[in-house]
């Protein structure tokens, strides 16, 4: 048996170019296998770890429902019940987008800005215009929107309630909660009226124990919607959001899997046509050891054995290979890496099925080889 | 040991049919040193393969030790071939093993293992003991020759075959190789059957056998 080892690798160091380079299309292969597994987990895992201690709800209403009940849960009976989780023993704190103050105004061309984010700010940094420094009456600056180019020009007048406005300067500032769309000096503040945002119909729980998430999250949606209007209802706009990436990634994934199956099927392919050539070439060799007794089952074993060698080797090494690959490139997007040995262990299983596939044929092809060439 | 009854050899092709062997009958006893000569294309090898159980396809009864292997299983056949040294004109020894090598790689088909002193001794007895790790390429004919008979010779098989041994050899390298051949059959219990076409070579085997299309014109023992 050591005996028939030895002539098995001395049939790859045969032709070394030769194995090496077949080996190197199974390690490219299997390779880019592990790397795609690995990124893909790694990274599915680590978005679908990242919200362990919280969860965003949201009211999702359905088309036909009305406007006003809709309007009147928003405002009081929402935030009735957001007091109501956040009182909750088993939720640390409730996450409330801050609702923000906004305007209507009419622009140059008669249309109206419906509920524009305002804000009075006197030292608002323009980018283009002047500041409020250096002017006086009734004047605004603007957000430097640039899909509103056209509207929103440094010398335009806009009207509100009522009254015009000239737009003295741009800025790309967007105020305190960062959503902020137009800036009136101080002083105006005596005769503009600005309108309290409705209240945001979704929130981010934060629960004490990410152990108990998915029953917090459970009991916290049950509580919601506890005597609420038929058409409305409250649900989980995390799980949704994680289900929808989960997806993304499950297709990534198995698109870049499919291309690097392609890869180790050519690498398989590859293994078949350079034992074919191999077995041709060795023909009077293979013929020899007929000649001095040695069975088809040994040939075709010695045979098979130097593809699997081939493959094992290089497949290993292809592991090896991806997972530092992916390893690397997880570190520096600081995600952990998550991959599971069980996969490997089965990719090896598949990859030594496909070797073992691809050697049979060539293996065989040795077998068949007639001793008698070798008398003429 | 080795009987033929009426075997008849046709290679078939397409659009050719050559009678190589015709109603050959021939019987050669254990130990038996016998040369088979005839011009080119009279089915000295042909005969040589039917006899060395590398050529099934034939009409008649072959019996090596009584025994017919034609049907028998790879198993089997591979058993037999084993008791079966074979000697080709071009030497065919693998080119990328050194010496040693070539010698191993038979022990251990045949025997399942390397066994070493067979191996040296093997060498010893055709003159090459400083050769083991030299490579075929770097052997001289004659010595390439003796090689593949230290090779066909080991584990004593009980039928050695050689097809045109000294066919690529001069005259003194080949005289050699006959001094050889009559050492082996001096010391071993072993049939010889050498194919050749030289009148040298054949006067020294006990027995000569002519071939004229197939047919034994001529057997004579001496
Ligand atoms: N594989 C083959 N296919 C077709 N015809 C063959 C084949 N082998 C041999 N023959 C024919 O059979 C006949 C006998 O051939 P064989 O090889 O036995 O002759 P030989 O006596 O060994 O000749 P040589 O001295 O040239 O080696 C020849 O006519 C040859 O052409
Ligand atoms: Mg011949």
């Amino acid at each position: 048996m050591t005996y028939f080892a030895k002539l098995c690798i001395e049939g790859l160091r045969y032709n070394k170019v030769r194995s090496f380079l077949t080996g190197l299309g199974v390690l490219v292969g299997v390779g880019s296998v592990v790397l795609i597994l690995a990124l893909t987990t790694s990274l599915s895992a680590h978005l679908g770890n990242q919200s362990t201690d919280r969860f965003t709800v949201g009211l999702s209403s359905s088309a036909e429902a009305n406007a006003d009940v809709v309007a009147a849960l928003a405002t009081a009976p929402m935030s009735a019940r957001v007091e109501a989780v956040r009182l909750r023993p088993d939720v640390s704190a409730v996450e409330v987008e801050t609702p923000g103050r906004t305007l209507s105004v009419t622009s140059p061309d008669g249309s109206t800005m419906a509920d524009l984010r305002c804000a009075f700010d006197d030292n608002v940094e323009v980018v283009e215009g002047r500041p409020f420094s250096e002017a006086t009456g009734n004047v605004a600056i603007m957000y430097a929107n640039p899909e509103f180019r056209e509207s929103t020009q440094v010398g335009s007048v806009i009207g509100i309630d009522g009254a015009a406005f000239t737009v003295i300067g741009l800025t790309q500032n967007l105020g305190p909660d960062g959503s902020t769309r137009l800036f009136l000096p101080q002083r105006a503040a005596e005769h503009v009226q600005l309108t309290e945002a409705q209240a945001s119909s979704s929130f981010t729980v934060i629960v004490r124990q990410p152990e108990d998430l998915a029953e917090t999250r459970a009991d916290v949606l049950a509580q919601l919607n506890d005597g609420i209007d038929a058409s409305l209802k409250f649900v989980d706009f995390s799980a949704e959001e994680g289900a929808m990436l989960e997806e993304m990634f499950q297709t990534l994934g198995l698109f870049l899997g499919l291309i690097a199956s392609i890869s180790l099927a050519v690498a398989a392919l590859n293994i078949v046509n350079v034992m074919y050539i191999s077995t041709l070439e060795r023909a009077d060799e293979i013929a020899i050891y007929r000649s001095l007794g040695m069975t088809r089952n040994h040939v075709r074993g010695l045979f098979l054995m130097e593809s699997l060698v081939v493959v094992t080797t290089f497949a290993l090494v292809g592991c090896v290979v991806g997972y530092l690959i992916a390893a690397v490139i997880l570190t520096l997007v600081k995600v952990p890496l998550a991959f599971g040995w069980t996969t490997i262990g089965l990719l090896l299983l598949v990859v030594l099925l496909v070797g073992a596939g691809g050697g049979l044929y060539p293996a065989n092809k040795a077998a068949g080889i007639d001793p008698v060439r070798l008398l003429h | 040991m080795i009987s033929l009854n009426g075997v008849d050899k046709t290679y078939r092709g397409r659009n050719f049919e050559v009678a190589a062997l015709r109603s050959l009958s021939l019987a050669v006893p254990q130990g038996q040193y016998l040369s088979v000569v005839g011009k080119s294309g009279s089915g000295k090898s042909s005969l040589m393969k039917i006899i060395g159980l590398l050529d099934f396809d034939y009409e008649g009864v072959y019996e090596l030790s009584g025994r017919s292997l034609r049907g028998v299983g790879d198993q089997a056949l591979s058993q037999a071939r084993r008791r079966i040294g074979y000697v080709f004109q071009d030497f065919q020894l693998v080119s990328r093993f050194t010496v040693r090598r070539n010698l191993e790689i038979a022990s251990v088909i045949r025997h399942g293992s390397v066994d070493a002193a067979q191996v040296a001794q093997g060498l010893e007895d055709v003159g090459l003991a400083d050769k083991a790790l030299s490579y075929p390429d770097e052997l001289s004919g004659g010595q390439k020759q003796r090689v593949a008979i230290a090779r066909a010779m080991l584990g004593g098989p009980d039928l050695l075959i050689a097809d045109e041994p000294t066919g690529a050899l001069d005259g003194a390298t080949a005289s050699a190789i006959l001094d050889l051949l009559a050492d082996i059959h001096q010391r071993h219990d072993c049939s010889i059957l050498v194919v050749t076409h030289d009148d040298e070579v054949a006067a020294a085997a006990e027995r000569t056998v002519e071939l004229v299309a197939g047919e034994v014109v001529r057997d004579v023992l001496r």
